[in-house]
């Protein structure tokens, strides 16, 4: 923690089965039936599940290309008043589906729009060391310690390990602590001998230096594949780090029902709606991940997805034009 | 006997053939064959030279499964398989099909028939891509008698994929549009109301015979892609309630025989063989054809093992009786 500019004693933290466990324990500690949470949308899908067994009002906030917008944010917040949001949930780096990185002066803002309209943040980081090109980014966390912060070695080491941690006051954490006595009494001490002895006796960064190498050039291989062939119509974002690119196509263009089509060609995406609370919005727009094929695949995966896309949009026009959509 | 069970494929409908597969290979093994599954990879020819099943039941459902693909293929090698011929798959496969041959075989055979089906028309995807064809949207409620609403399908395949309710001109653009995701012709024709049937048939040529009829009711809304796949989102009730059909008894009797009748023509006009699941809406005054399915689903929600149960034969020995044929 120390590394990426948090200072935290020991008692600030508790271990958690990956960052997955974390969510479901704060979402089970705080949220009540009906409450406002904040997320940039579209957000983490594993969040909204996670979320939703509780049943909040998820309020999605969209974002650009400098992470979750502040001024939309703000309306929401004078929308639903002071103390109406329980907390906001916010994937600060290299955001899963968007890509995006909050920019460090809207980090700042949204602390102060916290104190202001009294809501926790929690941010949510298992990306933040995958990074492949631009500066480092200070945490929330590293900016107020009222934040709750989820790291997980998922990401840099081995999802199978199911370890993560959650980084927040006492106070929060002792409530915390509570709920996860009644799920799991404590999780595995065995995984946390592994990853203790990867993080202690192994060149773990000299590994992570070789995974962050063959990401760049995955995110590379990806970026200039869309730059090459994607329609004009459509938009993406250049993130910095990560294992995602959004995509935007047209407004009339379903992903969900053109997913079938990109499958005959060989070709997988995740349809944008799955990513937002009432699975509607985002239906013109498509989560691309770059992390697991090999950079030739990657070109090829994205040339048989343009003519894809291309084909829709030819079938698009022909209705648009006679007045038939 | 060494019976090859095709199954999976990569046509949309893999889910569903994956599960056909898994029952119909346990099915035939509980009847003492021996079963080799098989997916239709790149190896499927050689796999099938060298394994030399002695007959083949294809569980593979739409595109390559359904269309004569498989059994042309099969033909070609001389391996006797349960079903309809590559020649007939053809024919089934196309929706758009079925007024012409129902008339074909009303002429062959200068009788009435009871089957009926929807007025509708079939339009190529290039039509609309290249020619301007959306811009005549507003001509489907001229042509088709009754007007919205209207039904929206690809002209092939099945599983109700891509199918649609259109009530207004305004929602035809989309319902289209997705519809030609499934296929390159798509269907626009009279939205049927009534009861929904699935009438499985066993046999070939006169010795075909009617399993009782399915009625089908979904619990909530449409029987949709979804509701095939989900337990208890759709109620099978098998035979048909008479009460479905008609307030009087007798009545209902002679309107569950003329549905059946329907579905055996159907069979017949087609020349299908074996097994086949012909689906259909009773609109109150006449037995309207959808479909004629010759790969019927065999999951556990599946219509055509639902009919064998109503008849009191397990589906171990129907399919045993299927693939013995061809010893
Ligand atoms: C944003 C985000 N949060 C949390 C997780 C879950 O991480 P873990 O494996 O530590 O539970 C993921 C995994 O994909 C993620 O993308």
């Amino acid at each position: 923690m120390r590394e990426i500019g948090v200072r935290c004693k020991p008692d600030e933290v508790l271990i958690t089965t990956g960052a997955q466990e974390a969510l479901d324990l704060i979402a089970k500690t705080f949220i009540n039936p009906g409450d406002i949470i904040l997320t940039e949308g579209p957000t983490y899908l594993g969040a909204l599940q996670a979320f939703s067994a509780y049943e909040p009002d998820v309020h999605p906030i969209p974002f650009d290309d400098k992470g979750m917008r502040m001024d939309l944010l703000e309306e929401e917040l004078k929308r639903i008043g002071k103390g109406g949001a329980k907390f906001l949930y916010t994937i600060p780096n290299f955001q899963n589906p968007g890509g995006v990185t909050m920019v460090l002066e809207r980090r700042k803002r949204l602390i102060e729009l916290s104190h202001e309209y009294d809501f926790m943040i929690v941010e949510d980081d298992p990306y933040g060391r995958l990074r492949y090109d631009g500066g480092h980014v200070i945490p929330i966390k590293a900016l107020s310690d009222d934040v709750l912060y989820l790291g997980t070695i998922s990401k840099i080491f081995a999802p199978g390990l199911r370890t993560g941690w959650i980084a927040a006051p006492k106070s929060v954490l002792s409530k915390i602590n509570l709920v996860k006595q009644g799920t799991d009494l404590c999780g595995s001490s065995f995984d946390q001998v592994v990853v203790e002895h990867y993080f202690t006796d192994t060149p773990w960064e000299k590994t992570l230096q070789t995974f962050v190498k063959t990401y760049h050039s995955r995110r590379d291989a990806m970026l200039a594949a869309l730059d090459e062939f994607f329609p004009k119509e459509a938009s993406w974002t250049h993130p910095e780090g990560g294992f995602f690119v959004w995509a935007t196509l047209p407004d009339y263009v379903d992903t969900s029902s053109m997913l079938p089509v990109a499958l005959e060609a060989g070709v997988t995406y995740t349809p944008g709606d799955g990513f937002f609370p009432d699975g509607v919005s985002g239906k013109n727009s498509m989560r691309l991940a770059f992390c697991y094929e090999s950079p030739e695949h990657i070109r090829e995966a994205i040339r048989r997805l343009a003519l894809v896309i291309e084909d829709r949009l030819e079938l698009y026009r022909a209705f648009l034009e006679a007045g038939a959509l | 006997m060494k019976v090859a069970v095709l199954m999976g494929g990569n046509s949309f409908e893999r889910k569903f053939s994956l599960a056909s597969g898994k029952r119909v290979c346990e099915a035939l093994e509980e009847a003492g064959h021996k079963v080799v599954p098989l997916d239709t990879t790149e190896d499927l020819v050689p796999t099938l030279r060298s394994e030399r099943p002695q007959v083949c039941y294809s569980a593979l459902h739409g595109k390559h499964g359904e269309d004569g693909t498989i059994q042309g293929l099969l033909e070609f090698l001389k391996i006797p398989f349960v079903g309809a011929s590559a020649s007939t798959c053809r024919d089934t496969w196309n929706k758009a099909t079925l007024p012409a041959v129902l008339q074909s075989y009303r002429a062959a055979n200068d009788q009435d028939l009871t089957a009926s089906c929807p007025v509708g028309i079939c339009l190529a995807r290039d039509a609309f891509k290249d020619m301007g064809a959306a811009t005549a949207i507003e001509l489907f409620a001229e042509r088709i008698p009754g007007g919205y609403p209207l039904c929206v399908k690809p002209a092939c395949g099945g599983s109700a994929m891509g199918v649609h309710r259109v009530e207004h001109v305004e929602d035809m653009g989309r319902a289209l549009l997705d519809a030609f995701t499934y296929d390159d012709e798509v269907i626009v024709e009279q939205w049927i109301e009534g009861t929904e049937l699935a009438v499985s048939i066993l046999g070939s040529g006169w010795d075909a015979h009617v399993l009782p009829p399915v009625e089908i009711v979904p619990t909530s809304g449409l029987f949709t892609t979804e509701a095939r796949l989900t337990d208890g989102a759709v109620a099978y009730i098998s035979p048909v309630r008479l009460g479905s059909l008609a307030p009087d008894e007798a009545q209902a009797q002679a309107i569950r025989a003329e549905i059946e009748r329907a579905a055996l023509e159907v069979y017949h006009a087609y020349g299908v063989h074996d097994l086949g699941r012909v689906d259909l809406i009773w609109d109150g005054a006449q037995a309207q054809i959808l479909e004629i399915d010759v790969s019927p689903g065999m999951t556990e929600h599946s219509l055509f093992p639902t009919a064998c149960e109503a008849s009191g034969l397990s589906l171990s020995s129907v399919l045993d009786h299927l693939v013995s044929q061809y010893a």
